[in-house]
């Protein structure tokens, strides 16, 4: 055995659920806490790397600079100053095509306390719920609705349609506004804002999403993913990223247990052996897949084309034998 | 004319003298970010006009124009082509401008803020002597435009900056000094690459005669604002040493007004009264309120300035700033906390219901062999 085979066994057999929980909890401190080291990866990050965490924060949700931008007067925005608008762009795009829907599965705080929240409700012993498949195809349009709204209604305020107030609108009902600054200690956006009407509903909202945030993720994993409209952008932006799911549907027995260990309910993980770009708009490339399937080859992720994390028959069994219940 | 018609008319003029001395001295000037209202109250006073009482009593140390107390080398200030300042929005809320690095400042007199005028013509070319914390800048030129006295200033990097402008009068043996500073802000509520507290401590100018500067607050960063119900320091300086005893008041925009005295480290403290009180409809929380701080000191002693020695002389110094609502004003913990709850408790007994509810219960399946 050469050593980049020894290496590549290696990765396969790893157990991945500890690797996946260091990981996020890694990306969770820099993230929410980074900025108290002086960390500051930018304004642009393709993650919920909540701007409103003031203080701790080591990089900023690009959604909230996007929504500030478009809400930019028509004029300015249509003028010179718009090239600012796509040089941030540029650079969250960047960001986002090295890990894909990856920042979603590893990175993304609000998802890393989503899975805490999951794990205390297996220590708990409750069972979890799933969607139905009506259920599942027509909820999984709100998020498309979302995003669709995020751009239309900042551009809006900068037509002069709608009230400054409603400026980043996603920002004021996102749970990442109110749950990410708790954990540095900022309590102020649990309150109701009564300075305008405008700013009542947005912040009641903000405050309904957050409390169904906490019910829905703890019966539902990754219950706001679901629903997030991040998750849609990066789905609609995905075609060159390097990080990709692939599937070969040749070596796939169709067991199920991709679907049983998918947080996102896909059913397509198991039900389609023609595509080999496997991955959905629900995705959240957390790798879950890859490590539950007993089929060499099966299902792998590739970075640039190179397989960095493939099933093997080895790795599953190793995997269930030593972690059976993590986080199936 | 008979004596006593004469004493009359003396006695008259003495009256008029003293109350045109009163008005000088109640007559601040000072800078304000605010920009003029395109038809408003606040007209512009034309700073001859505004002087011609002066005159009357004594002439300006130079004629031409006033001069900086502290002189810097004068050097062209950087044109600009593209506008700088606040602006005020349709409603006519003063927008924040704090993101701009392009400011704006306007030289006002009066000495309540909403309704002091803007200086216009008669003092074009003015200077305003600038410093950041690391030292002296150059200085801005005072330009007329559309008949008030204004400068446009260009802030480089992110953190506070003072603009000091000095006027230097002589009223019989007393030299009268005005010195009407701005602290102006270059910040950003996204910039961590900025040590926010480092750049926004406040700045001392060591070759002031007189004046105030504002303590910030022990965490303040770009993007803190003053609120009402804060509690605001200032100290008094005279070449950068605190001044005992000097008498400093606050106006607020609406006309409140307190003053005090300043004690041993010269510090003064006043607290932002709250008085922005409209219906809830119209409420804005980014409401911009203007306050004036004004610093007296007179000097009874001899005292040399530009080699001229002078009887006494007085001081006057001015700082504008801003102060917005209490959150406490239109934030509520209660409800915001409620409604949380709410959606929490409702929404898990929701659940637990509906889990129930579908829940079969266990039946016994009794087979009858008989049958």
């Amino acid at each position: 055995m050469t050593k980049l085979e020894a290496i590549r066994t290696a990765v396969n057999n790893v157990q991945f659920n500890r690797f996946r929980f260091w990981l996020q909890l890694f990306f969770f401190v820099l993230l929410v806490y980074g900025g108290f080291a002086a960390i500051d990866l930018g304004n642009n990050l393709p993650t919920f790397a909540c701007g409103y965490n003031k203080e701790g924060r080591g990089g900023m949700c690009y959604l909230m600079p996007l929504q500030h931008q478009l809400a930019w007067s028509w004029q300015k925005l249509f003028s010179v100053a718009g090239l600012a608008v796509l040089s941030g762009f540029a650079i969250f795009y960047l960001w986002f095509i090295a890990l894909n829907k990856g920042w979603c599965g590893f990175v993304c705080p609000l998802g890393t306390i989503q899975d805490w929240i999951t794990s205390l409700r297996r220590w708990s012993g409750i069972r979890y719920s799933r969607y139905t498949w009506g259920q599942f195809k027509w909820l999984a349009q709100i998020k498309y609705v979302l995003l669709a709204l995020m751009f239309i209604i900042p551009l809006g305020i900068g037509g002069g349609w709608f009230q400054k107030d409603m400026k980043s609108p996603f920002c004021m009902i996102c749970p990442g506004r109110t749950v990410i600054p708790l954990f540095g200690g900022d309590f102020s956006q649990l309150s109701l804002d009564f300075s305008s009407k405008t700013n009542m509903i947005m912040t009641g909202l903000g405050l309904t999403v957050m409390g169904l945030f906490f019910v829905g993720s703890f019966v539902k994993k990754r219950f706001f993913c679901f629903y997030c409209p991040m998750s849609a952008f990066h789905y609609l932006l995905s075609k060159p990223a390097l990080l990709r799911l692939r599937k070969d549907g040749s070596k796939c027995t169709r067991c199920g247990d991709c679907f049983r260990v998918c947080d996102q309910e896909i059913k397509d993980i198991a039900d389609d052996v023609n595509k080999k770009e496997i991955m959905t708009d629900d995705c959240i490339l957390c790798m879950k897949c890859v490590a539950a399937c007993p089929e060499k080859g099966a299902l792998k992720a590739t970075f640039a084309g190179i397989p960095i994390f493939e099933s093997t028959e080895e790795g599953f069994i190793k995997r269930m034998t030593k972690g059976h219940s993590d986080g199936i | 004319m008979s004596k006593s018609k004469l004493i009359l008319l003396a006695a008259l003029c003495g009256v008029i003298q003293l109350s045109c001395a009163d008005i000088v001295f109640a007559e601040v000037l000072w800078l304000s970010e605010v920009p003029p209202p395109k038809s408003g109250s606040a007209a512009p006073v034309k700073a001859d006009d505004a002087q011609h009482g002066h005159h009357q009593l004594a002439a300006p140390v130079i004629n031409s124009s006033a001069q900086s107390a502290v002189a810097t080398a004068p050097s062209a200030a950087k044109k600009h082509n593209h506008a700088g300042g606040t602006e005020v929005d349709g409603t006519g809320e003063v927008v924040d401008n704090t993101h701009s690095g392009s400011k704006r400042v306007w030289l006002r007199r009066g000495s309540a803020p909403l309704s002091s005028g803007y200086v216009g013509t008669g003092r074009d070319s003015e200077m305003l002597t600038m410093l950041s914390l690391e030292g002296a800048l150059p200085d801005a030129v005072m330009q007329i435009e559309n008949d008030r006295l204004n400068a446009k200033i260009e802030l480089p990097d992110m953190g506070f900056y003072n603009a000091y402008l000095t006027q230097t009068m002589v009223h019989g043996d007393m030299l009268h000094v005005q010195i009407a500073k701005a602290e102006l802000l270059h910040g950003s509520c996204s910039a961590k690459s900025v040590d926010e507290e480092a750049v926004a401590k406040p700045i001392i100018n060591a070759n002031m005669p007189l004046e105030l500067v504002r303590e910030h607050y022990p965490n303040e960063g770009l993007f803190t604002r003053i609120v009402s119900g804060d509690t605001v320091n200032f100290v008094v300086m005279s070449y950068g040493k605190p001044v005992v005893g000097a008498t400093v008041s606050m106006t607020t925009q609406n006309g409140w007004s307190s003053s005090k005295t300043s004690a041993d480290d010269g510090r003064v403290s006043f607290t932002m009264i709250r008085d922005y009180y409209t219906p809830w409809l119209e409420f804005k929380k980014y409401h911009k309120q203007t306050f004036l701080m004004t610093a007296d000191l007179h000097v009874p002693d001899k005292v040399v300035s530009n080699g001229v020695v002078y009887g006494s002389a007085h001081y006057t110094s001015t700082l504008a700033g801003s102060y917005y609502p209490s959150p406490h004003d239109y934030r509520s913990y209660a409800w915001g906390l409620g409604i949380g709850l709410f959606v929490i408790v409702f929404g898990g007994v929701a659940i637990y219901l509906y889990r129930r509810r579908r829940l079969k219960p266990y039946k016994e399946v009794r087979i009858d062999d008989k049958a």
